[in-house]
């Protein structure tokens, strides 16, 4: 089981290398200030980077202090409607791959009823009817009347 | 001036700008009242349609979306108790029960169209009214007042961060890194972008926006209906005109709650979840039937309704005068507005007066339009309710890649709006504020220009951040704002106890 205490652990290290990162990139930008030309072009960003690794120890320090709170958190991430999440954005990955190989439609052909299995709709008649008329809505809707380029198969 | 408002009423009222105000109006609605998508899911997803129309026209269907997503939250508020959007759920208390107990289901939805219509008007007058105002006393900003309004919009994270304070600011400043990468506008310097001819022009905001707040809902949705079951509902709607006897006893209610609405919308940070509670509580305090609220008092249906889209127009107020997005919300529309060319701010007042009152009369008119689809097509509306989520979901995430994409027909958006719908799920399972990245993006580059061209003037010196009465009371303002999870609980404690003490 994952708890929040776990998470905030793993944010805290995420965030504070992140913040590193940012501020070792934004001191080859140069840190500082030009009367000619106003600040540094890397003293925004080492800001945020430095609110990033703040906030980073501040989290890890509340963490620790109150422990038992964060331990009674859940962070549900294991049940099965997670793992189906998880199988929608494997979905998703393959969908963006195929956007690019067979177009919008093509691939929406495959992504919606796919979707709606894994959504738990079984009946194929109901799933062929909403495939057929969303595809056509998005082509009336962005392709007809706002004349909007969408993805297209790569044989086109 | 005259000939702007004329202008502007030509714009507004032209057939096309009527058209885009009743779709957006329309599908506003039809968003809202589908349990589970957010007024900010609307706008995002939405906001790419807006790109193949002139800059205001756009815009002003975004504000039909946006009037309209808060009003429909109502529908399935009162026909299901399951509130549409989160500033609906004080509508729940006594339109569930007229519509259930009462079996009134008409003249529930009757009465909560009349409160929002109202709201909303009410607040797009008092918009008109004050805003013009206020937008002349900022135009004695210089550079370092403007940083401190941008540090101001930045602080109110804390606000929309309701999980974590601390995970909402590292939110806020992963928002301002993103808003970083790309060409610096002020040195010419190459920043962050690892030699990607994508990353020049930076991330573009539409990818991330669609993904934190369209693909990541969807995917929580996606998680939220496992093993639900599926029940269709029957509604029968009578009379939705609400009758005279109705309009006399909510007529105080409704004045009340839209002000205070209008009050609580100009206040960056609040927003209608806020502001329905509170008109809710005041309408039950000042109330001759106390006893009747939670058992389906039409006060307890126009209160919440009428405040929560009451704040449509208040927090317009500091969005266009001064920059700063009063909720979620006005931020994506504040980044809308900046993508079609018009930057809010007091200069907006001078620079675009045109688009400034064309904008006022969208708002306007997309709470008439609002009300009139209320009236004529509750029937048709509160069928949507039905739609089961394995129709929904799909259909959305089409909508999530097509809106991205055409954007500016790149892959590479696409994949980035995934990225960040991926991040978007895990950031919102442990606490993060999507608001609150988003609001970095947005104003990050004008804090950091404003920053740097306020040290100019100074010649270096922090001292004009803190010698100027204005840009002083913003920073001390933005200090306390991003402290107020410290004290806020104390305060509060403090507060109960007084309160028990005087009873007592």
């Amino acid at each position: 089981m994952v708890n929040m205490k776990k998470c905030n652990y793993v944010i805290s290290a995420v965030a504070a290398v992140l913040g590193v990162a940012i501020w070792a990139l934004s001191a080859g930008l140069g840190i500082g200030f030009k009367e000619e030309g106003g600040i540094s072009a890397g003293t925004w960003p080492a800001i945020t980077g430095g609110i990033m690794v703040g906030a980073a120890l501040i989290l890890l320090v509340m963490t620790l202090v109150n422990r038992k709170k964060y331990e009674e958190m859940e962070v549900v991430l294991g049940l099965p409607a997670n793992r189906r999440v998880y199988l929608v954005m494997g979905i998703m990955v393959v969908y963006c791959l195929l956007l690019n190989v067979l177009g919008l439609y093509i691939s929406g052909l495959i992504l919606i009823p796919a979707l709606m299995w894994v959504l738990g709709e079984r009946n194929k008649k109901k799933t062929a009817i909403v495939t057929i008329v969303a595809l056509a809505a998005i082509y009336v809707i962005f392709s007809l009347i706002l004349g909007t380029k969408l993805p297209e198969p790569f044989f086109m | 001036m005259l000939n702007n408002i004329a202008a502007a009423i030509a714009s507004a009222a032209s057939p096309m700008t009527l058209l885009l105000l009743i779709v957006g109006t329309g599908a506003g609605i039809l968003i809202g009242a589908m349990p589970g998508l957010s007024v900010n899911m609307g706008i995002a997803l939405l906001y790419p349609l807006t790109f193949a129309f002139d800059g205001v026209q756009g815009i002003i269907m975004l504000l039909g979306v946006y009037c309209g997503a808060i009003y429909g939250g109502s529908i399935s508020a009162i026909l299901l108790n399951t509130p549409g959007t989160p500033a609906s759920a004080a509508t729940t208390l006594d339109g569930y029960p007229m519509a259930n107990k009462m079996g009134q289901p008409g003249r529930a939805l009757g009465l909560s169209t009349m409160g929002s219509m109202f709201g909303g008007v009410f607040s797009a007058i008092c918009l008109m009214i004050f805003a013009p105002q206020l937008a002349k006393v900022a135009l004695t900003f210089s550079k370092a007042e403007y940083f401190a309004l941008a540090l101001f919009g930045i602080s109110i994270i804390t606000s929309v961060s309701s999980g974590s304070v601390l995970k909402g600011l590292m939110g806020g400043a992963l928002g301002l890194f993103i808003g970083t990468i790309g060409i610096d506008a002020m040195t010419g310097k190459m920043r962050f972008t690892f030699d990607s001819t994508y990353l020049i022009g930076g991330i573009s905001f539409i990818p991330v926006l669609i993904g934190v707040f369209a693909f990541s809902q969807v995917l929580s949705s996606v998680e939220s209906c496992y093993d639900e079951k599926y029940e269709k509902k029957d509604v029968k709607i009578d009379r939705v005109f609400p009758t005279f006897s109705d309009l006399k006893r909510v007529m105080v209610t409704l004045f009340r709650s839209s002000l205070i609405g209008t009050f609580i919308g100009c206040i960056p940070g609040t927003g209608g979840d806020i502001s329905s509670f509170i008109c809710y509580d005041q309408a039950k305090k000042w109330s001759k039937y106390k006893e009747n609220f939670g058992n389906g008092e039409p006060e307890g249906i126009v209160a919440p309704e009428s405040g929560n889209n009451a704040v449509s127009g208040g927090a317009m107020i500091p969005m266009l005068t001064l920059g700063i997005p009063g909720d979620g919300a006005t931020a994506i529309l504040l980044g809308a507005l900046m993508v079609q060319g018009i930057a809010p701010g007091p200069l907006l007042f001078t620079n675009q007066p045109m688009q400034v009152y064309t904008i006022f009369l969208g708002l306007l008119l997309a709470n008439i339009v609002m009300g009139c689809f209320g009236f004529s097509l509750i029937r048709v509306f509160s069928r949507v309710v039905n739609v089961p989520k394995e129709i929904l979901i799909p259909v959305i995430f089409m909508m999530t890649f097509v809106g991205t994409y055409s954007y500016n027909h790149s892959m590479t958006d696409v994949y980035v709006m995934v990225f960040f719908g991926i991040l978007g799920y895990f950031m919102n399972k442990t606490q993060f504020s999507m608001s609150a990245v988003i609001l970095g993006i947005i104003l990050g580059g004008t804090a950091e220009q404003n920053f740097s061209g306020a040290l100019m003037m100074s010649k270096g010196s922090f001292s004009i951040f803190f010698t100027r009465p204005i840009c002083l009371i913003f920073l001390l303002i933005s200090v306390l704002s991003l402290m107020s999870p410290l004290y806020g609980q104390t305060v509060k404690k403090i507060w109960k106890n007084r309160k028990e003490n005087r009873k007592g």
